[in-house]
């Protein structure tokens, strides 16, 4: 089960606004490729993993790539 | 809902009117025959419905039996027995979660806030118990001695009842 926190791992403070950068970067999250993508790969490939240390690895993983 | 056997034309040809009732609502098939189509249907409530315990409507999904038709007795027998610390906690959590979505639209609420806030409370304590009896449920919970979040079972290898 995942809780959300209202933080970021990172601040981040916007001084120059720019759509294009934006678009960009957002796509390296939620795009093809992206990280959520990603993120649920390793959620899933955890239920077929035999091993304790890896399927924390994986839950580690994937959890990271959801933040 | 009567069942309607497959007809084939050959066999309805020659009464005009039972090969257009054959037609109507029925579904072609290959060789000329016609199958019944598919009957979607809606289980009716009526007033003041029989009602489940608080604990079975959780492990059923629904709080009446009339609306917990399909697969009702396969169910029973299948679903896991959870340990009693966990079920209690996870009823806890369904709680929280419906007063924490009904507040995200109606933050004014105070009666429902209280509530809430009396679960979330009793939740924590909750938490303690389980986790003294079972282990960690965060990564980051302290776990004297040793670093047991690697401890097998994960939620997911639970077995159910065999």
């Amino acid at each position: 089960m995942f809780v959300y926190e209202k933080k970021l791992q990172y601040p981040v403070k916007i001084k120059n606004p720019n759509p294009k950068l934006a678009a960009a970067i957002i796509s390296q999250y939620g795009g093809p490729d992206g990280e959520l993508g990603a993120s649920l790969r390793y959620l899933s490939q955890r239920y077929s993993m035999p091993y304790p240390e890896l399927k924390g690895l994986l839950t580690d993983i994937g959890t990271e790539e959801a933040s | 809902m009567g069942r309607r056997p497959i007809l084939c034309k050959e066999e309805t040809s020659l009464d005009d009117n039972k090969a257009m009732r054959a037609e109507s609502g029925t579904g072609s098939l290959p060789n000329g025959c016609y199958a019944p189509l598919a009957f979607p249907y809606v289980p009716m409530q009526k007033n003041d419905p029989e009602r489940y315990s608080q604990q079975d409507a959780l492990r059923a999904g629904t709080l009446f039996p009339g609306l917990n038709l399909p697969f009702h007795a396969q169910m029973k027998t299948k679903f896991p027995a959870v340990n009693p610390a966990l079920s209690e906690l996870i009823a806890l959590d369904f709680a929280i979660d419906e007063l924490g979505l009904y507040l995200t639209t109606h933050p004014e609420d105070t009666e429902v806030l209280n509530l809430y806030w009396s679960y979330i409370k009793l939740g924590r304590e909750g938490r303690e118990t389980y986790e003294k009896q079972y282990g960690p449920l965060l990564k980051t919970d302290l776990t004297p001695g040793s670093f047991k979040w690697l401890s097998d079972p994960w939620p997911w290898d639970l077995e159910g009842e065999k």
